[in-house]
């Protein structure tokens, strides 16, 4: 079998130690990063992500994928960054301010990278300056900000504010998302998607950046 | 087994209570029912390994601990009211007026578990994680039920309420009730006896923990139609199941 097809069905399986040994594989037989990363690690995330909305595998079944998919990026990595390829976008993500809970926002970064975004991830009880003043030196066109508490949801709109005070709307686009937020309140306070779980919030950005 | 409580008749008294069979983790069915996957779902060994790993590592960190404190409903009324920004129409509201008997109560599974979810987040260790998280979560809301199955049997084995009555937990933050509620609620009940602080946006820690009151009365007093304000926002409707539960048996060994 090819050995990025070998790489693909590793990833399909979590199992992360045979994707860190086939990406080492190629990388020894100079294979190109790119052709490594979209025709191995990408690829099988894909599947992944397809088999997951079709409800054939179900959330742990992603998060082994994506623990081997690191196993791979980890090793690739430095081709990556030394051959200038990009990413699919950057995304600066955090809890508000406030907030600590980051199961979700964990799990909205790890499909992010698995789907080939770069993630800046500012943590928990993130300040809306913190939120906007790092896209800015980021240039990440996206800010996803996750909330479980009702205390901590008006931050969110503080942060659309922010954005549109520095003449920002249309360069950084805003999601949202967490327990208590719904598309509703997202369209109140002026974000641009509201993510409803992980798997829709991945979708979601990839529409922001146009790369449906 | 009981916890005296019932010997207790002041209001004002808080009690602190061990919750050990909390640290009797749920079965595999239920470990990956809580991380979304049916009971009916064809699941990997590596699905399987995950689950048994996790429920082994939840059993290891587990400090449950809870505090209760029986309160009159003149008493409940402020801290229910709480800062004046709960909802127009409660489910709560129309409920505790008519209870045979209310307690504040707070439970905790303890620090260790939140922290080795996060130790295992920035481990690379997601799948590990999210399903310690999952179980934890599981577990919390069955302490919370746990503590109210002791505290009715205790109220009928001391004579003061029926066989048939029974109670419900209801929560700051859900249905109308503010989460800020929980300010006075924790200005009363004190949890930091066992533990559970509050921050200045109301997020309870360790965070695998549940605070709220215990209404005990009749079934019929907890039901209530889903035509509140918030109701057509919310996805999961559990308070469905929860008001369905009430017509088993949920008295404990005691009975």
């Amino acid at each position: 079998m090819d050995l990025l097809k070998q790489l693909s069905e590793a990833l399909q399986q979590g199992d992360h130690q045979r994707v860190a040994e086939l990406t080492r594989q190629a990388i020894d037989q100079q294979v190109p990063a790119e052709s490594i990363l979209d025709d191995g690690l990408l690829a099988g995330m894909n599947v992944i992500g397809e088999r997951f909305r079709r409800h054939e595998i179900f959330l742990p079944e992603v998060l082994m994928a994506a623990k081997a998919m690191y196993s791979g990026l980890e090793l690739l990595k430095p081709l990556l960054i030394k051959g200038g390829i990009p990413s699919q976008g950057k995304v600066v993500i955090g809890s508000v301010q406030g907030d600590l809970h980051d199961i979700g926002k964990n799990l909205v970064g790890i499909m992010l990278t698995g789907a080939g975004f770069e993630v800046i991830d500012l943590g928990n009880d993130v300040a809306p300056e913190r939120f906007v003043e790092t896209a800015i030196a980021e240039e990440a066109p996206v800010i996803g900000m996750s909330a479980l508490l009702t205390t901590t949801m008006s931050v969110m709109k503080q942060v659309v504010e922010l954005t549109r005070e520095r003449g920002l709307s249309e360069r950084v686009k805003i999601i949202v998302g967490g327990a208590p937020v719904s598309a509703q309140f997202a369209n109140e306070i002026g974000a641009d998607a509201h993510g409803f779980d992980a798997a829709n919030a991945v979708d979601r950005v990839k529409m922001l950046v146009g790369r449906v | 087994m009981g916890y005296g409580f019932a010997a207790r008749t002041r209001a004002s008294m808080i009690d602190v209570i061990a919750l050990d069979a909390i640290r009797t983790p749920p079965d595999r069915a239920a470990v990956l029912e809580a991380q979304g996957i049916p009971r009916t779902a064809r699941v990997s060994e590596h699905v399987l390994g995950l689950a048994d790993r996790s429920i082994e590592r939840f059993a290891e960190l587990v400090q449950p601990r809870g505090t209760i404190a029986e309160i009159t409903a003149e008493e409940f009324a402020p801290i229910f009211r709480g800062e004046g920004i709960n909802a127009g129409r409660t489910p709560v509201e129309e409920i505790y007026p008519g209870a045979e008997h209310l307690a504040l109560f707070a439970v905790t599974l303890g620090g260790a578990i939140s922290d080795e979810v996060s130790a295992l987040f920035r481990q690379n260790d997601p799948a590990e994680a999210y399903a310690l998280d999952a179980i934890a979560s599981e577990r919390a809301d069955a302490a919370a039920s746990l503590l109210a199955r002791q505290y009715l049997d205790e109220l009928v084995q001391a004579g003061r309420v029926g066989s048939s009555s029974r109670v419900l937990p209801y929560s700051p933050g859900y249905c109308g009730w503010h989460v800020t509620g929980q300010r006075r609620l924790f200005d009363r009940l004190q949890p930091q006896n066992i533990g559970v602080t509050l921050n200045s946006s109301c997020l309870m820690q360790p965070l695998k923990s549940v605070s709220g009151v215990l209404i005990v009365g009749p079934p019929s007093s907890h039901d209530f139609h889903n035509d509140y304000d918030f109701c057509s926002l919310c996805s999961t409707y559990q308070c469905r199941s929860r008001i369905a539960s009430l017509t088993e048996d949920v008295r404990g060994p005691h009975a």
